[in-house]
């Protein structure tokens, strides 16, 4: 979870990604964000995160992320 | 037929008279499909062939793609698979789905380039081949059936959604009819997602006072936003656009601004009549505007505007393209020579450079069209790409972004810079809209007599056209914060009926009520 919460610090500083529940739902994250996000958590986890992940429920808080990347690891 | 008239209000009362009979509550789709094929066969028979051809297309393509995940699901569940069956399984369905959703493409975006594109491609290869050999092949003659470049969309994103698991196949045909061809969004949108409108279309429900006020409500909004504002610009603008070269730039300048609040009005005019609609029948369609002149840069204007072609382009075109491998290995390239911040961004600007000709050539086959999405894509992928030094430069100025001057100031620029991209889709033709770019460089000098700023234009539609932006403006502002008809709900009888007749008087003495132009709406030519 630190690494996790480290790549989205590093994204958007000025964000509470602890707290924060609506990051995609209020468009806190925009497209570029998700892709660059995506690509950070791809090489620092291995895993392949498909687009057919970009769903709300799998970005809106850093959980969700949190346990799209244990399933994903999972499946590796 | 179009939605803005008489012929459309009388069709729809009918259909809605029959739509909430008792009798017919367990078929009410049934009901919505007929009424959806005979408002699309009023646009010409012969269009049904390729909205046919769609369906059946897309019923096939689903059903496919719907049993390979369920195939995949029955796999998964079965306990004795070991990991590396499990991997090669999914490999491979993943392969086969794929390949189902490139025959949907094929098929349809094939019948969409040769209604569409078709002469496009000729004309441009016989430009070329002009110069080289005397061979010249001749336009193709054939119709352009009523919403293809919509509908084509919305069924492909069906089709996608269920090959990756995101929305159940529908296993009634005449459904899928129904998805594809609902009458209220098949001319201009918005383009829906099955996930959304299935539960909608396909439930049974009573009449309800609430959704026939909500309604009327939108669809009064919608005609005055459409008759007061957009009808009553169109003069104005036609006459600077078609004869700019009697103008100075500074006058084909505010045309470009007037066109934009034109174009507005008509487009979120169009979608408050169709969704008024379709609230009355209890079935509420996705949100294509959310007040997108209140935008402070150019990428926040495109999440607010025709939102659901934007979304249809994120979800099923960057995104791909940009978690593709070839994207991730361009930003992996990046990184050796370029810092790290921009080698970060090139899956996304590989991805957005392709997504945003793909929008301009969307919106029109024709090259005024491409050079219209090649621009707007440079400016977003310039401004993520320079957003670090802007940071920068306002921090030696002192700006801060929650100021209201400096909001105020970002509000204008984008919807100055707005305008300025639409001489692309205001000028007749590509020479034309170069022209006119070359008169605004060249010849920008401000002079504000009344001829000048408003030519061959009565005094008395420019007061009527003020009187519809106030009421515009303000109720977009509380648009911003609140929902209006809630507001509006809470008010007592007499306030409520006074506003609805003040609209209705509105529309009545200061609108303008005949449809001159095909489909009577901007965007029904796309």
């Amino acid at each position: 979870m630190d690494k996790l919460l480290k790549i989205l610090e590093e994204l958007r500083p000025e964000v509470d990604f602890e707290t924060e529940t609506k990051l995609i739902d209020e468009g806190i994250l925009d497209s570029f964000d998700m892709v660059s996000l995506i690509g950070e958590i791809n090489d620092v986890f291995q895993i392949d995160v498909d687009f057919e992940d970009i769903e709300p429920e799998n970005f809106n808080s850093a959980h969700g992320m949190y346990a799209l990347v244990c399933r994903l690891q999972k499946e590796v | 037929m179009t939605v803005n008239s008489l012929s459309f209000l009388i069709f729809f009362s009918i259909m809605l008279l029959i739509y909430y009979l008792p009798a017919v509550r367990k078929y009410q789709w049934v009901v919505l499909l007929i009424a959806s094929y005979l408002f699309y066969m009023s646009a010409g028979i012969k269009s049904v062939i390729y909205i046919l051809a769609t369906t059946v297309t897309t019923y096939f393509t689903a059903r496919s793609a719907g049993k390979l995940c369920e195939e995949k699901r029955f796999f998964l569940q079965q306990e004795n698979n070991q990991t590396c069956d499990i991997k090669k399984y999914k490999e491979q369905n993943k392969k086969r789905r794929n390949r189902v959703v490139l025959c949907e493409v094929i098929i349809n975006i094939g019948l969409l380039v040769m209604v569409k594109y078709m002469n496009f491609f000729i004309n441009n290869l016989n430009h070329v081949a002009d110069k080289i050999s005397p061979l010249h092949l001749n336009n193709v003659s054939l119709i352009v059936p009523l919403g293809i470049s919509y509908y084509t969309l919305q069924s492909i994103g069906y089709v996608i959604d269920v090959s990756k698991g995101k929305a159940a196949w529908e296993k009634n045909f005449f459904k899928t009819a129904l998805f594809i061809s609902y009458f209220p969004q098949i001319t201009q949108g918005p383009i829906g997602r099955f996930k959304h409108m299935s539960k909608q279309l396909f439930a049974s429900r009573e009449f309800s006072y609430h959704n026939l006020s909500y309604g009327c409500q939108r669809l009064l909004w919608g005609f005055f936003k459409k008759t007061v504002i957009a009808d009553r610009i169109k003069p104005l603008t036609d006459t600077i656009f078609l004869n700019y070269h009697e103008y100075s730039g500074f006058t084909i300048l505010l045309g470009l601004m007037y066109f934009s609040i034109q174009v507005y009005a008509d487009f979120s005019g169009y979608m408050d009549i169709i969704g008024g609609c379709s609230d009355i029948l209890g079935i509420r369609v996705a949100e294509n505007f959310k007040r997108p002149f209140f935008s402070k840069s150019l990428a926040e204007y495109w999440r607010r505007w025709h939102i659901t072609l934007g979304e249809w382009f994120r979800d099923y075109l960057f995104y791909p393209l940009s978690l593709s491998k070839k994207a991730t290995s361009l930003g992996r390239k990046g990184r050796k020579i370029l810092p790290v911040r921009i080698a970060k961004l090139l899956p996304s600007v590989y991805a957005l450079s392709i997504v945003w000709f793909a929008t301009g050539f969307w919106h029109d086959a024709s090259w005024r069209y491409i050079f219209w999405g090649v621009c707007n894509g440079l400016i977003i992928i310039s401004s993520t790409c320079f957003e670090d030094d802007y940071k920068r430069l306002k921090k030696v100025f002192h700006i801060k972004d929650e100021g209201k001057a400096w909001q105020f100031f970002c509000i204008c620029r984008t919807f100055l810079l707005v305008s300025l991209l639409k001489v692309f889709s205001a000028a007749v033709s590509t020479v034309d809209s170069l022209q006119m770019i070359k008169k605004i460089i060249t010849g920008l000098s401000p002079r504000l007599a009344y001829a000048v700023c408003f030519p061959e234009m009565k005094k008395s539609h420019l007061v009527y056209i003020l009187f519809g932006l106030c009421i515009f403006f303000v109720i977009s502002y509380i648009q911003e914060k609140h929902e209006v008809r809630d507001l509006l709900s809470k008010k007592p009888f007499i306030v409520r009926w006074l506003l609805y007749s003040i609209l209705l008087f509105s529309i009545l003495s200061f609108g303008v009520l005949t449809t001159d132009m095909p489909g009577g709406f901007e965007y029904a030519q796309y």
